[in-house]
């Protein structure tokens, strides 16, 4: 029995004790639960330890400037390591600053760099619009629409002045309730794709399943394969 | 509640402004005198140290002059809105009225208790003191405080006694013989004279005159009695003026007749204790007034007792015989005391007696309690402060419907929890049958492909893969593709369908891979994924280099874009840089392709933004979930991407192009999955139906 045969079993068995969740909870899926809940931590901890440490400790035994360069991530880590502590916790704080702080600011940096100029430039971009045509500028005005559309329809506030009211209620009013519209269709695409995901993933499970019962027929000889 | 005055709406106890309309509210309840607290009007104690809020209040006896209200001291009276209350001046315009100016309060007369006499010790001024000894009465008993004049004794003050021999005449009464004797000598200062601030003024008129004239001052003629005139050749000459004071003798008038006077007599008879040979007067009350009076055969010094004290005894001197010759009346004695008869221009002195005091009123109640005399509080004061003109205007409807909303609201029963309901549904049978039953259907239209084998469905189509199969078509050989592999076990039933064919391409193109991941299962799914699709395995380490884990999210992508060549490959621990496919890529900017391979929108975001910063020039394709392929078509839109597989869709489309070997399967995938999609929408539908039919009753 190869190692590839035992895990294609265990995953099996792994996969069936999940879906009997469509029985309602039972011990069976609880305990498939608890296992891919260990086996993810107890992963998650071999990797850190492997990718991390072997990392860092190979240079502080060097004599190379590396020496002092991976001294300093020891100690923040260390002194991260506090943080489990409440009355030592405050020995940790420059750690989480350290990591807060420049991963906001890298996060940051590349929203703005990679997300917010490039879309906005693209949406309303001439060369869009002639390279696509006229589809590419009716595409352009939905998105402006129904961007502008999702903004307002969060806009729950009316003036008190009735004329106001009544202006507010023809301009702000329609295009909160396009925008309206505009949300109900991404959810229900977002959910429609979600949805393609998961069965997917169903998919792959039950012809995994599948699989893995021919294979165990083949192996005691039920089966021809 | 506190009613707005200007719209009426109810606001909550202790507001300071409508809640409605923000006019400020008129201050209802009473000021605690003691803590300050405000408390609501109609208690009578304070809420928070129990003191007494409302004085009690005395109703005086109708036949008692109306006092005026004194400014209570140390009482902070209900706080008022200055300016609205009227009543308050006209009561106190009222009180003004009945209370005159000139009147003296009369509360000082209640707290003196005038039925009590006062201690004859520290009241009775010295000079008076003596005029009263012969008398040994109880007189001196009843002498009012020295400091202050009691109301009895100012009675008496206006109307000047009635001049009766005795009485002390004011100064404007001064007999002429006495002024005649006040004139030519400067008195020598009495032995224990009263303070200025003590002597009644009526009585300084009658104390000048008292003094005895120095023995050099020559007595005007007309001044002189005739009964001096005798003596007067005859006196010796007198001794320098005595430094120590005057006794008080020395201040008795005279009377003009040359009869002794009844006091004077009562003095001649005063006791003497000369029989006690130790009892030696003080040197301090030796006095040389009699110096120039005429010797006597006795030498007893005379001494003033009042009482039992003995408070003054002269030095031994001679009677003169005008003394001698005083007629000797033997006044009855009592208890050794020589009793005598109050001068009749003391007796309006006294305390009057018979008259009713009125009990005071005794404070019951709060930290007053047992405490007499108390001041009573006037009319109207004893009204807490709260303004009935202001109070209350009917509510409008409109906070009267808010009020009963949230009474309505405040009275409902609280809601139970649903968390025993959620637990009891699944137990119901028919939810559990609902349950299976959509769990056979979905199986079974996914079963149903591999029994039945019918391409139920037509070729997938996707644009977007093939601009990418195109895209990776032109690659030259041998480039170095950085892959980032962002999907574990859990999505890899779908992302191995996508990125099965995308890294098999690559292979074919003879591209080196570096695979990196910020999850911390990707290294372990690109390894099997590889290993896969890889032909040779030897050829592994030509081909592929597996750098692992990247810590950090954001940051650590950022950095590893800048130090490729830094890292180590996660499956042989060998340092990067020494492997032959990372001998020419150290940083993001020596990669010749970007591979995303992502199942969650947020790691293909990080990717996509963190390449854009640091190397924008890069191409960026992406194989994705089809959960992330609405998020990914902006960037594809943008140029952001070149090519996007998404979904089992967009990998059958790629391996389709590729024609790898596994379209099969693809085929089955995709007749699978439609039909579950139709599964699904058949249960929707159903039961929409069987709840707008049925269940919506419930």
């Amino acid at each position: 029995m190869t190692a590839d045969l035992i895990g294609l079993i265990a995953g099996t068995l792994l996969t069936l004790l999940v879906l009997s969740y469509i029985l309602g909870d039972n011990p069976l899926y609880r305990l498939a639960l608890h296992m891919l809940v260990g086996a993810t931590v107890g992963y998650g901890v071999a990797v850190t330890t492997v990718t991390v440490l072997q990392t860092v400790l190979p240079a502080l035994q060097s004599d190379s400037p590396d020496r002092v360069r991976a001294l300093i991530p020891l100690v923040l880590g260390i002194l991260l390591l506090f943080k489990g502590f409440p009355r030592w916790s405050a020995w940790g704080n420059f750690s989480t600053a350290l990591l807060v702080g420049v991963g906001a600011a890298v996060a940051m940096g590349g929203a703005l760099v990679g997300t917010i100029i490039p879309q906005t430039a693209a949406v309303g971009s001439l060369n869009v619009w002639l390279r696509e045509g006229s589809a590419g500028l009716i595409n352009g005005l939905i998105v402006m629409i129904g961007t502008i559309g999702a903004l307002l329809a969060f806009a729950f506030a009316v003036p008190r002045q009735p004329a106001l009211r009544r202006l507010w209620n023809g301009s702000v009013g329609v295009l909160g309730q396009m925008g309206r519209l505009f949300l109900l269709a991404a959810l229900g695409a977002a959910f429609g794709t979600a949805l393609t995901a998961s069965l997917t993933v169903l998919v792959g499970r039950v012809y995994a399943v599948v699989t893995g019962i021919q294979q165990l027929l083949t192996l005691i000889g039920m089966s021809s394969g | 509640m506190i009613y707005c005055p200007k719209c009426g709406t109810a606001n909550r106890q202790g507001s300071k402004f409508c809640n409605e309309c923000g006019a400020p509210l008129p201050a209802t309840g009473l000021r605690c005198p003691m803590c300050g607290a405000m408390n609501p009007a109609g208690n009578l104690y304070c809420d928070r140290c129990s003191a007494r809020l409302i004085p009690a209040e005395r109703v005086p006896p109708e036949e008692e002059k109306p006092e005026r209200p004194s400014p209570p001291k140390g009482i902070s009276l209900p706080s008022v809105p200055l300016g609205e209350e009227e009543w308050l001046s006209e009561l106190r315009a009222e009180a003004l009225d009945l209370a005159p100016e000139e009147e003296t309060p009369g509360w000082p007369g209640e707290l003196e208790a005038p039925s009590e006499p006062p201690t004859p010790e520290v009241t009775i001024p010295e000079w008076l003191a003596e005029l009263e000894v012969p008398a040994a009465s109880p007189t001196p008993e009843a002498q009012p405080p020295e400091a202050a004049i009691p109301e009895w004794l100012v009675e008496l003050e206006a109307p000047v006694a009635p001049p009766t021999p005795e009485a002390p005449p004011p100064e404007s009464a001064i007999p002429e013989w006495l002024v005649g004797l006040e004139a030519p000598a400067a008195p020598p200062a009495p032995e224990a004279p009263p303070p200025e601030s003590a002597i009644p003024e009526w009585l300084v008129g009658l104390e000048a005159p008292a003094a005895p004239p120095a023995p050099e001052a020559q007595p005007p003629e007309a001044a002189i009695p005739e009964w001096l005139v005798g003596l007067e050749e005859t006196v010796p000459e007198a001794p320098p003026p005595a430094e120590k004071p005057t006794p008080p003798l020395a201040g008795i008038p005279v009377p003009p007749s040359g009869e002794i006077p009844e006091w004077l007599r009562d003095v001649e008879f005063a006791p003497p204790i000369q029989e006690e040979p130790s009892a030696q007067p003080p040197p301090v009350a030796e006095v040389d007034v009699h110096a120039g009076m005429p010797s006597a055969s006795t030498t007893v010094p005379p001494i003033l007792v009042v009482g039992e004290e003995e408070i003054l005894s002269t030095a031994p001197a001679e009677i003169p015989d005008w003394l001698k010759e005083a007629p000797a009346e033997a006044p009855p004695e009592y208890g050794g005391l020589v009793p005598a008869e109050i001068p009749e221009w003391l007796r309006p002195l006294q305390p009057r007696e018979g008259v009713a005091v009125e009990e005071e009123p005794t404070e019951t109640e709060g930290f007053l309690s047992g405490l007499r005399g108390l001041l009573p509080i006037g009319k109207g004061l004893d009204m807490p402060a709260t303004a009935q003109p202001l109070l209350p205007r009917a509510p409008r409807p409109a906070a009267v419907a808010r009020a009963e909303l949230l009474q309505g609201l405040l009275s409902r029963p609280l809601i139970t929890p649903p968390t025993a309901e959620i637990r009891e549904a699944p137990r119901q049978s028919g939810w559990v049958l609902t349950r299976f039953l959509v769990g056979v259907i979905l199986l079974a239209a996914i079963l149903l492909p591999m029994l039945v084998r019918l391409p139920l469905f037509g070729p997938p189509t996707a644009p977007t893969a093939e601009a990418l199969f195109a895209t990776v078509n032109h690659l030259p050989g041998n480039t170095p593709v950085l892959i980032a592999w962002e999907y574990g076990p859990a999505e890899s039933d779908e992302m191995d369908r996508v990125a099965g064919p995308l890294i098999e391409h690559l292979l074919r193109r003879e591209a080196r891979l570096i695979v990196v991941s910020t999850r911390m299962e990707g290294p372990a799914a690109a390894e099997a994924l590889l290993a896969s699709r890889l032909v040779d395995p030897s050829e592994r380490s030509e081909r592929i280099a597996n750098l692992g884990y990247l810590p950090g999210q954001a940051a650590g992508v950022r950095e590893a874009l800048g130090n490729l060549g830094g890292r180590t490959e996660a499956m042989t621990g060998l340092p990067a840089s020494q492997l032959d496919i990372m001998a020419d890529v150290h940083s993001i900017a020596d990669v010749g392709m970007v591979v995303i391979l992502a199942a969650q929108p947020d790691d293909l975001k990080t990717w996509l933004e963190q390449i854009s910063v640091a190397n924008p020039n890069v191409p960026v394709v992406a194989g994705v979930s089809a959960r992330i392929e609405l998020i990914s078509t902006p960037y594809l839109a943008a140029g952001q991407l070149r090519g996007m597989v998404a979904g089992l869709t967009g990998g059958a489309v790629y391996e389709r192009q590729l024609d790898t070997g596994w379209g099969r399967e693809y085929e089955y995938y995709l007749t699978s999955l439609g039909m579950a999609q139709l599964a699904i929408a058949a249960l929707t539908v159903i039961g929409a139906l069987i709840f707008l039919v049925g269940g919506r009753k419930r």
